[in-house]
């Protein structure tokens, strides 16, 4: 289980006593992850906005209740936005809007893509898959974190995450009809 | 497909690789021999790739910024403070507040008032006996009409605290019941304070709706709300005559407790908790940092109907009957050259001699701005565009007073 480095101890240690010097850092470093996170679980702007700045009035909440994050904040934070993503779909099922466009710069899909899916069936595919599945991916591309970090917020180890991830894409490719043998 | 341990290393290999900018066949060139099963899950990957990277609008980011540090001074100012006395002393302080409070109420309402024991504000020590002692006052009221006379005096009495500790920039929590009278940007003016309402706070209210506001008194005299929302007990906005609009001379904030002529109290648009509002029949409470509960947004204050049937009184300079000046000092603590507590000469409240337009930096906000160090005041009547913000520019325009100050008319916040 991953825990947290001696700067980021200082820093909850900090936040604990609600400085405001500290929740401030804390906000900087780790808001624009969990709203990326949240758009790409969501891929609703309005949606991603509302969870972000939830996760962050929870973790007040809980420090001011003295139940402060006791792993990593990091992996604290994400584990209550995976929990405000679950909510979200628990009530609006049907909720499965594409990335805004805003996001996907038109025909810059790579060139070595041998697929060309449209998002809305990629969003219901990725829908398919288990919720660490989702957040795994989730982590590597939508925030762009290594498999380290991606762990880290899974509170997982490096190896569970590689696997993980690894079963993943195997589901993703499943769903999708990536490879599959066809005998027409 | 088997999942080797080989595979799962290559396939985050690989996965680098192509974040890193390296082409399909590059990647997968790197492990021919497994080639054929990550090709698969390669492509897969792609497509769930966004094609760009995810931006964060910085409008969210400032917003939710905004909002949590706001919660968080509240829930600082929420928590028990030390206390200068002993700890015993301090911690048998409560439960003999109460005997106090029965002693005192027992000497005191024998003579009718608790003015001499009303000194005291949230914050301090001997703020729970006074409260101790009103409550005792109240059962102790033998008729309906003696009770509801307490009741009015002691809901007024919970707004003069809330302008007191706001006068003096203590860094309490308060909660208090007002009709909003000034909405310029996240700069409001609700019962004559000046509340700073974040983004995201206040939606759907409206000028001359009544609200209950709780919020963390700021160092510059404003109160940053926590909450505020629609205060339905009729009573602030329903009893007050309307005050005809008028040019605010004067160096006191805006007239508190009047509303809009059209605008009545408005039913709350959600629903409240009901261990934070109080009605006007029941005993006011206002909860302060060294108050009783752990409630991080304390309870509502009712304030007097007794107060708010009173007509408005004409315009008048600090000296009159209106609402405590609101003495502001900039960031530095330094006092500001023009304060509010300068009382005009009565032939100030004429008509302003001149009108002046200059531009400068915001360095400081609050009942007085300081614009590149030139002091001016703000009043009901002032105009804000574009909502200026400490450090922006800004051109202002503002009237020459008599005694030399300037009282902002409009300032706007320059592109």
């Amino acid at each position: 289980m991953p825990v947290a480095d001696s700067n980021e101890q200082l820093l909850l240690e900090q936040a604990r006593r609600l400085d405001e010097r500290a929740l401030g850092q804390i906000h900087d470093r780790y808001y624009p992850e969990i709203y990326r996170y949240a758009l790409y679980r969501t891929g609703r702007t309005e949606v991603a906005d509302d969870i972000a700045g939830e996760v962050f009035l929870r973790l007040l909440d809980a420090l001011h209740q003295e139940r402060a994050p006791r792993t990593t904040l990091r992996g604290w934070l994400f584990g209550v936005a995976s929990n405000l993503v679950v909510d979200y779909y628990r009530k609006a099922p049907r909720e499965s809007a594409p990335l805004d466009e805003a996001q996907a710069a038109p025909g810059s899909v790579s060139a070595e893509a041998e697929l060309r899916l449209q998002k809305q069936e990629v969003r219901a595919a990725m829908r398919q898959l288990t919720r660490e599945q989702q957040e795994v991916l989730a982590l590597r591309f939508g925030d762009g974190f290594s498999v380290e970090e991606a762990a880290e917020a899974m509170g997982k180890s490096v190896n569970a995450a590689k696997a993980l991830q690894f079963r993943a894409l195997e589901a993703l490719r499943r769903v999708l009809g990536v490879g599959e043998v066809s005998y027409e | 497909m088997s999942e080797s341990l080989s595979l799962i290393a290559a396939l985050d290999d690989c996965l680098n690789a192509l974040e890193a900018g390296a082409s399909l066949e590059a990647a997968l060139a790197r492990y021919p021999a497994l080639a054929d099963e990550l090709r698969p899950m390669l492509i897969a990957a792609q497509a769930a790739r966004p094609a760009e990277p995810i931006r964060v609008p910085r409008q969210s980011e400032d917003a939710s910024r905004a909002r949590f540090l706001a919660r968080a001074q509240v829930l600082r100012a929420s928590r028990p403070r030390p206390r200068r006395l002993i700890p015993w002393l301090a911690q048998g302080l409560r439960p003999a507040a109460l005997a106090i409070a029965v002693i005192a109420a027992g000497l005191l309402s024998a003579y009718g008032t608790l003015a001499a024991a009303a000194q005291s504000l949230p914050g301090d020590l001997l703020y729970d006996v006074k409260r101790s002692v009103e409550q005792v006052q109240l059962s102790l009221a033998g008729d309906p009409a003696a009770r509801t006379a307490l009741e009015r005096e002691f809901e007024q009495r919970r707004l003069d605290e809330v302008r007191a500790v706001v006068e003096q920039r203590r860094p309490v929590t308060v909660s208090f019941r007002g009709v909003v009278e000034q909405q310029n940007g996240d700069r409001w003016v609700v019962a004559g304070l000046p509340v700073i309402v974040p983004a995201g706070l206040g939606s759907g209210l409206s000028r001359g709706q009544a609200v209950t506001v709780a919020g963390a008194v700021q160092p510059d005299g404003a109160i940053l709300a926590a909450q505020i929302r629609p205060d339905d007990s009729g009573v602030t906005a329903t009893d007050t005559p309307p005050a005809p609009p008028r040019l605010t001379r004067t160096l006191t904030p805006a007239p508190t407790m009047t509303r809009a002529p059209d605008q009545p109290a408005t039913e709350t648009a959600e629903p409240q908790r009901p261990t934070q509002t109080t009605t006007p029949t029941r005993t006011p409470t206002l909860r302060s940092s060294s108050g009783p509960s752990p409630s991080s947004t304390p309870p509502a204050i009712s304030p007097s109907p007794a107060a708010t049937q009173t007509p408005p009184a004409p315009p008048t300079p600090t000296s009159g009957g209106g609402p405590a000046p609101i003495q502001t000092l900039p960031l530095t603590q330094t006092p500001v050259s023009a304060t509010p507590t300068e009382t005009p000469e009565p032939e100030d409240t004429d008509e302003p001699d001149d009108e002046e337009e200059f531009e400068g930096v915001v360095e400081a906000t609050g009942g007085v701005w300081v614009i590149s160090g030139q002091s001016v005041t703000i009043t009901s009547e002032t105009e804000f565009r574009g909502n200026p913000q400490l450090g922006d520019r800004v051109k202002v325009k503002a009237w020459r007073m008599g005694d030399g100050s300037l009282a902002a008319r409009r300032i706007e916040k320059e592109d």
